[in-house]
This record gives structure tokens, sequence and C-alpha cells, in this order.
């Protein structure tokens, strides 16, 4: 008996996130640490391994090593499987072609072959720097029951905001009747979340002749999807209603994990289906010290505290001294303020050290500061 | 390397019920988020020793679930890796006898010595809290060429002889010591085997720089936890070893979260906890939720306990999953802390 698998998960985790420096100087956006102890990836993959997904591509090219490590095996999501499991698939040469990718629908193509080993009747595209939790087999069953060639799933967007995103039009059965990548009039508030669930024949057809292209930019939003709309394929939408953010710029980053915290925060990580998993580094727990005050906020384990902590994210083995103060801030991995001194409205990256009695950061605008600096 | 490893996990419990009431000894929560058997398995898995077996009498559920395959401590391998003993009571008649003494616990794993393929033995029970440097007492094993070495550490209780309870020593001659036990139904290790050796010259001594806390009861178990809360060098030394880090089994939890009002301070909070109310002097483990008008003073408390409404607790010990709301207030003493059974609900 040949064994296949119904469904499997192509992660496009290969985006310089240019927008993102300094953070993506030396990892890729997918690595990100996020909302105290993740890593943006974490979300996917979680969602992924909640919703049963078990045979998972993540597409790497921009430096990749940080999340290769991080992902390794894929245990902590489940994803160590002896069939199918979480998989790596970097650019690679081939005895005819074989390149870096081109664009998001070249990065599906070149790695066909892994595709073809499980056989899928679906694939499913997803981003690797996005926040939401979804269960994606609801999204597999409403296009398997509308027989649609491709789903995109779709999430409703506010009107001045809809020019950054791809937006459709859909008719009164969620077919799709438009699409638009950007558009500078928008005809409608729907949003493509950048995920996809094609049948696979289907998709190897359009991803063909995608290739022979050779004006495309072989992009799902600018190319592919497009293509499969003028050629009047089925192509349906798929709601979603909860909370979804593309953390592709250092506001929306910091936006998403102060949507965090507090009372009734935009997004719990402590209520709602499906635990968000993430490779845990073994620290201790965390200590609050004697002098230490830490209110509305999120902190990890091997975190000191023995200052004042107000409205942040803090990444594991974060280090506040006596005296300092942080507001309004995201701290990640091993960042440490010393002694006196303030940190507000900024993100400072892993293994940032603030000297004592500094001050970063203002209020009106946000301040990064990058890897390996002493602020 | 040529040494095994074998940690004795059950030989305490009576020391330390009610904490051991559905569990053993090694599976106590330790620290916000350990049990106390990761401290003999760190201290042996930072030393090299990839092949450990653990010996588990009863009440060993909690002990399995938290040791699982042994990933978390690099042990889940092919060759070598962790296994669990549990009771093999056929050498004899009365499984009871069997639970308590240290003889009769290492000779119902007397086939497994038999079989094993490593030179020396490194034994331990999980009751002595430190983070030992195995790999000199192994080296100075070796060098004495002596068959048999047995540890000792300044400390509470710890100076007499065999009180630590670590020892190392060559297979074939724990193979013969076992097999002559078993022959000659030798009730005692300690008092009757090893005397015996030692007399011979086949016993020596080394004595651990570390420093080592040890649990006789459920006071020395919340002392210790005050001192975590309090003292920087007790938690250096146990918890923050870069010679020897402390592994635990991950669990996938959300950080922690501080609410509008919270108040800590000198607290060790483990992963998983919201915190709205008052915290002070105290260790949280995993998932543990202080409401806003709570308040917690020199407590510990285990995973999962829930504090709601004006719930007041001090000197006192929670086990897990307990409940607590109204205006509940509980209170101990330093000297006898109050400690709540697992799963209680008071409101």
């Amino acid at each position: 008996m040949r064994k296949q698998k119904e469904c499997v998960a192509m992660l496009l985790a290969g985006g310089e996130g240019s927008r993102l420096q300094p953070l993506t100087q030396y990892l890729a956006k997918p690595a990100v640490p996020f909302g105290g102890k993740y890593r943006i990836v974490d979300f996917t993959l979680s969602n992924c391994a909640n919703s049963g997904i078990d045979t998972v591509g993540v597409l790497t090219q921009y430096q990749p090593l940080l999340l290769n490590e991080y992902i390794g095996n894929g245990q902590p999501w489940d994803l160590d499987r002896n069939f199918g499991g979480v998989q790596i698939l970097p650019p690679y040469k081939a005895k005819r072609g074989g390149d870096w990718y081109h664009g998001t629908a070249n990065a599906v193509w070149q790695n066909r072959q892994f595709l073809e080993r499980y056989a899928p009747k679906y694939v499913l595209v997803l981003s690797g720097d996005h926040i939401y939790r979804m269960n994606y087999r609801a999204l597999i069953e409403q296009h398997k029951e509308k027989r649609a060639d491709c789903t995109i799933a779709v999430i409703d967007v506010p009107i001045d905001e809809a020019n950054r995103f791809g937006i459709l039009s859909a008719d009164e059965n969620d077919f799709i009747t438009d699409f638009e990548e950007k558009p500078k009039e928008p005809k409608s508030t729907l949003a493509s979340m950048g995920i996809y669930v094609f049948n696979t024949e289907y998709l190897f057809r359009y991803l063909e002749a995608d290739e022979a292209d050779r004006s495309s930019k072989n992009d799902f939003g600018k190319n592919v999807i497009p293509a499969m709309l003028r050629e009047g394929g089925r192509l349906a939408v798929h709601r979603f209603a909860g909370y979804w953010r593309d953390v592709g710029t250092l506001e929306s980053l910091w936006q998403a994990n102060m949507d965090l915290i507090g009372e009734h925060p935009a997004f719990d990580l402590f209520r709602g289906n499906g635990r968000i998993f993430s490779r845990s580094d073994g620290s201790t727990p965390q200590y609050v010290g004697a002098h230490g005050s830490v209110q509305e906020s999120i902190l990890s384990q091997g975190c000191r505290i023995d200052g004042r902590v107000e409205r942040s994210v803090l990444s594991p083995d974060v280090v506040v001294e006596e005296g300092a103060c942080v507001i309004d801030s995201v701290l990640m991995n091993g960042a440490h303020v010393e002694k006196g001194a303030t940190v507000v409205h900024s993100i400072l990256d892993e293994m940032v050290t603030v000297a004592k009695g500094a001050v970063i950061g203002e209020k009106e605008k946000l301040t990064v500061i990058g890897r390996g600096t002493e602020a | 390397m040529s040494v095994a490893g074998l940690i004795l996990s059950n030989l305490h419990d009576t020391e330390l019920s009610p904490l051991t009431g559905k569990r053993t000894t090694g599976a106590v929560p330790f620290g916000g988020r350990y049990r106390l058997i990761d401290f003999p398995l760190s201290a042996m898995v930072g030393t090299g020793i990839t092949r450990i077996y653990v010996v588990a009498h009863h009440n060993y559920q909690s002990l399995m679930e938290h040791i699982g395959s042994g990933k978390d401590w690099d042990l889940a391998r092919h060759n070598g890796g962790i296994h669990i003993l549990p009771p093999y009571n056929a050498a004899y008649a009365n499984p009871a006898e069997s639970y308590e003494s240290r003889m009769r616990t290492l000779v119902s794993v007397r086939g497994m010595v038999e079989r094993m393929e490593e030179e020396h033995v490194l034994c331990c029970d999980c009751d002595a809290v430190g983070m030992p440097d195995f790999s000199a007492f192994v080296q100075a094993h070796k060098k004495s060429g002596l068959p048999m070495t047995v540890g000792s550490a300044e400390g509470e209780g710890l100076g007499d002889y065999g009180s630590l309870h670590v020892w190392i020593a060559r297979t074939d001659f724990l193979r013969e010591l076992l097999r002559r036990a078993e022959e000659e139904r030798t009730a005692s290790f300690y008092g009757e085997a090893v005397r015996r050796e030692a007399a011979r010259g086949n016993v020596g001594s080394y004595r651990f720089s570390e420093r080592f806390f040890r649990l006789h009861s459920v006071s020395d178990y919340y002392r210790l936890h005050m001192l975590l809360a309090s003292d920087v060098e007790v938690r250096r030394t146990l918890m923050e070893n870069s010679r020897t880090p402390l592994l635990t089994k991950a669990q996938n939890l959300p950080p922690v979260k501080y609410g509008k009002g919270a108040e800590v301070q000198r607290s060790l909070i483990a992963d998983g906890c919201v915190i709205e109310g008052k915290v002070v002097n105290s260790v949280l483990f995993r998932g543990v939720h202080v409401g806003a008008n709570c308040v917690v003073e020199n407590a510990v408390l285990l995973e999962r306990s829930m504090l709601s409404g004006n719930a007041r607790i001090s000197g006192t010990i929670l086990d897990k999953n307990v409940i607590l709301g109204g205006n509940v207030s509980l209170a101990g003493h330093p000297s006898l802390p109050f400690f709540v059974e697992e799963g209680r609900v008071i409101n």
C-alpha cells in the first residue's frame, strides 16, 4: 500500500523581513521572538499541530540558521513523525535547474518532489509571519464541501487599511469574483490572509504554467491567483473572524505584543482553543526581587526583575536591575537593563544591554535597538 | 563513559508525607518547575552518564509521567537512555517488605545489575537536594582503586557516614554483594553489607564540597523553598549552576501574566501563572492563579492552585490543584507550615 497524506502544508519562511530591520539582521522573520517565550513561527506551527496537519515543509532562504535549529526535528509541535513531520526546505541545486527561490509560487514549485512523496490531495500554503490561532481543518472541510479548486482564508479589515492587503470580492456563495493586490481604491474589505488551500493537481498545473511565463514574478498573490481567476477557476473564500495580525513591520510587531496584555487582551494566550507550543530553553522560574514591581505585563522564565516593569512583554532571561524602569516595551531574550536605566516605548533585540542610568525611547515614537548593541 | 546511574526514587516517602501521598519522593515538585529527581538526573547527565535506571516501587505514576521518554534530559536513546524499574517482588514473599529497605530495593533490581555492561554504578536517592560534581566523584573513586566509594557532605544531618546516600561501586563488586545479600537475606545495606566490606578495606569515602540540603520532613521542604525566595546564593547553587544545568520536563504553558494591581516581591514564579494580587516571599509553581484581592505570603503553591475572592495565605503549602476562595484565611508557622492536600476546595 502506498502511504499518502490528505493535506501537506507549505510554510513560507524565506522572507527577508527588511521592514523588521534591525531585528532580522541575523535571523529570518519567522524566528523573531514574540509574546515572551515564543517566536513568530510558533503560531503557525502550533495551528498545524492543533489542526491535525502533521506534514509541514518549511521553505527557508534568508538567514535560516537559527530557524533551522529552532524548528529542529519538530518535537515541540508534535511534528517529529516517522512518515511526514516537519522538514526544512532550503533552495538547492539540481542536475537541471535549481536556484534561489524567486517568489512564493516558485518556492513551492521547486519543492514539488517533496509534495509528490506524500501525494496529498490538498496543499495548504501558509505564511510564517502571522500571529493568530486558526483551525485549518475547518478551512479544508469547507474547501471540500464547496468542491473548490482553491480556497483563500479572508478577514474583514477596516476600509482605510484595505490598501495594504490583497483585497477580494466574493459572490453570495462565497466564490471569488475579483482579486486585487494592494488596490488604491479597494472594492471590498475582505483581505487575503495569505493562507491558501489548493487541490494539488490544479496547483501544479498553474505553477507549471507560471514557471513558463517569463514575465511572471512567480508570486501567489500577484500572478498565480489572478491567473486562476482569469481562467474561471472555482476559487472560494473562507471567512475568519478571530485575531490575526501580520507582524511584518516594527510598529505592528510592537502593537501585537501589546495586544497580549491587559485584563481582556485582544489576543489571549491563556484562553482560546489550541495551545501555542514552543521550544523551551530550560531557564529557571522568573524571580522578582525585593525592589521589583511588575504590572500589566507578560514575563518569561529566567527573567530577574528588581526594577519596575509596566505594560511590557519580556522574553526569557531578561534582567531589569534595581531602580531601572521598563514601560510600554518589548524586551527580547537576554536583554539587560542596568541600574537606574529607563526604557520607554521601545523594542530591545536579543542580548541588548542598556547601561546604568541610560534613557532609551520616547513616548511618541517607537525606538528599536538592534542586537549586540550597548545603549 | 563506563558508569551507569541508579536512582532510588521511593526510599524517603514516609519522611516527606503528606507530599508523598500520591507520588514518590523523586516526583515531589520542587522550586517552581522541577521535581526532586531532576537533581540526581541532571547531575548524572551533566557528568556524561547516559544510561540511568530509576527504581520505583509504588506511587510512581507521576514519576513516569514526568520522565516520559527521557528526551528532556537527552536520555531518549537507543544506546543507553533512561529505564524505569517498576516493582519486582519475586525475591520476597511479602511485597510490602521491599518498600522501605534499601537492601531489599537493591536486591529487587539484581537482575538488571547482573546484565549491566558498565564498569561502575553510581547510586543515589532523591532526598538530598544539591548539584554535585559527579565527575570529580567518579575520578576519585577510579583513582582510589577501591571497589566502592561512599560520599558525604557538610550540612545538617549529613556528616554521618552514608547519610548523603550517594555511592559508587564497581559493577562486579555490587553483583557479588547483592548475590550474597540475597542468599543470606541480609537486612541492612549500610549496617551490614557495606560495613562488612568496609571492615575488609573495600570501601573508601569521598567528601563533596558542594552544598546539599537534605529533606527530612515537610518543614525542611518548606524552609528550603523560603530560602529559594530570599537567598540568591541558594538559587544559584541549585538552579543556575553553570557547570551542570538543572534539567526538567518541558511544558508548554504561556509566560507569566501580571495584572494591573499585581504586587510581587521576593518570589520565584514559574510559567503559566496569572498574578493580579499580592505575592511576597513565596514560590509559585506552574499555572497558579492569584486573584486581585488575594494575598500570598511566605507560601509554597504547587501546580495550578487557584486563589480568588479575598483568600489570604501565609506559612502555607498548597499541594496541586487546591482552590481557595471567599474569605478563606490560612496561616501556618515556619516551624509548622500549614499543608493543604491536593485538590482541596475551600471557599
